[in-house]
């Protein structure tokens, strides 16, 4: 439903920009005009989606979803997770916690200088 | 002997430790806002913000699943699992949290990472949705949560944590998590609010990119929102015009355009589009003076060049 819904935003864009004119227009998109002339080159962000969308399917993700998920990034968002998906925070939760790093975490809990048992030791 | 040599060599550990953390461990904007305490309630909670236990890893889903209902967007976590949640990394990604607020018609705008900013948001009723590193920067913990709300006497944060419906947390403990997560924090809201604390640029880029991916009409309507709060924001004018023009409206392109000329008539790139728009309303002749105007400005830019073909074989 929802990655339908992604689909369908991204052909209003292409019938809205193939339909207006007889030939390819040449309208100016907000994020172009943002970026000035330094704006990478569309090859570039293509090569960019595509190692993206390899590494979701890596990661686990669906191919088709896959897809979705990489057409919903802007080029800005392909720039920053392109290369580097491993180093990137992806936050989950609170869990497995080695026993050594445990222990420092322990001593840094009751410091007050990290949080990962909420509320404990008691304020 | 033995053992008085580990018990030395354990404290110096924990000494030096605790050097160490003591070091890094100040919460300078606290102070800041302790010493001089900004003009908002001293007590502020958000009740209304719902909440979805986390299930295993899935603290991005539940509390975006949260500030989305809180906006009126009926959705639930495992939906939003299946736009962000990357099995191998075992959570999500901050980008692909930003890219799944869009696909509801949210602007996910981004705050300046000053702690005041969000007790003036959540003074304003907006929860922020933040990322949070419960460990330590050697060994993150990352943890996205909602704060909901803050007690300025008693100095907590009041947040929706993982499976905890409601946790509190120091200024100065939540300052720490959160610096070593960048100070990350987004605003949830519709396109016709604007966060408090918001910068032109913060919002801009949130609606720019609510275009880029295709959603026309939630877009326009963020820059609806931008052109009245900001009106010398040449982007706000652009978008707007550039959206209408996708909405097949050409007089409001045309005249959100001009506006945009008004405040910088040398951004060549408005007289193409606005070439374009005069030839959708079927003026041939202003057409060809915006785009040879457009030219004239940057005689280098091959697709002016390719507008003016373009145009000229439409006549």
């Amino acid at each position: 439903m929802i990655l339908k819904n992604i689909r369908r935003g991204l052909l209003v864009v292409i019938a809205a920009l193939a339909t207006s004119l007889p030939s390819q227009a040449a309208m100016v998109g907000t994020a172009q005009m943002q970026a000035g002339p330094a704006a990478i080159e569309l090859t570039d962000v293509a090569q960019q989606r595509e190692w993206i969308r390899q590494n979701l399917v890596k990661g686990g993700v669906s191919e088709t979803v896959a897809v979705t998920r990489v057409a919903a990034m802007t080029d800005a968002q392909v720039a920053e997770v392109h290369q580097r998906i491993d180093e990137l925070p992806a936050a989950g939760s609170t869990g497995e916690v080695i026993i050594i790093i445990g222990l420092i975490l322990v001593i840094t809990e009751l410091m007050g200088y990290t949080d990962i048992i909420p509320n404990w030791p008691a304020e | 002997m033995k053992t008085g040599n580990r018990r030395a060599r354990w404290l110096a550990c924990t000494l030096l430790l605790s050097i160490y953390l003591g070091g890094c461990a100040s919460s300078p904007q606290t102070r800041l806002l302790l010493n001089d305490p900004p003009d908002i309630p001293s007590r502020v909670e958000l009740t209304e913000v719902p909440f979805y236990p986390q299930q295993k890893f899935h603290c991005g889903p539940a509390a975006l699943a949260g500030v989305m209902n809180y906006r009126g967007v009926e959705v639930v976590p495992d939906q939003i699992a299946e736009l962000v949640y990357v099995p191998d990394l075992k959570g999500s990604l901050q980008v692909e949290v930003v890219a799944a607020t869009r696909q509801f018609d949210l602007l996910p705008v981004k705050l300046d990472g000053r702690l005041e900013s969000l007790l003036r948001e959540l003074a304003a009723g907006n929860p922020v949705f933040v990322l949070q590193n419960l460990g330590l920067d050697i060994y993150p913990v990352w943890h996205y949560e909602i704060v909901v709300g803050y007690d300025f006497d008693e100095r907590l944060m009041i947040l929706r944590s993982g499976v905890r419906r409601r946790i509190t947390r120091s200024f100065a403990l939540f300052e720490k998590t959160w610096q070593r997560a960048g100070h990350w924090a987004l605003a949830v809201v519709k396109t016709d609010e604007i966060p408090v604390t918001a910068s032109a640029a913060a919002y801009l880029d949130a609606v720019i990119g609510m275009e880029q991916v295709g959603r026309i009409d939630s877009a326009h309507q963020g820059y609806r929102s931008a052109r009245l709060r900001w009106p010398d924001q040449l982007l706000a004018h652009s978008g707007f015009g550039n959206t209408a023009y996708l909405q097949g409206n050409f007089g409001a392109a045309e005249s959100a355009y001009r506006e945009a000329l008004a405040l910088d008539p040398e951004k060549a790139e408005l007289w193409n589009n606005l070439a374009y728009t005069l030839a959708q309303l079927g003026r041939q002749e202003s057409a060809m003076e915006a785009i040879r105007h457009a030219i004239e400005l940057d005689p280098e830019n091959e697709n002016f060049k390719d507008s003016l073909k373009e145009l000229s074989n439409l006549k």
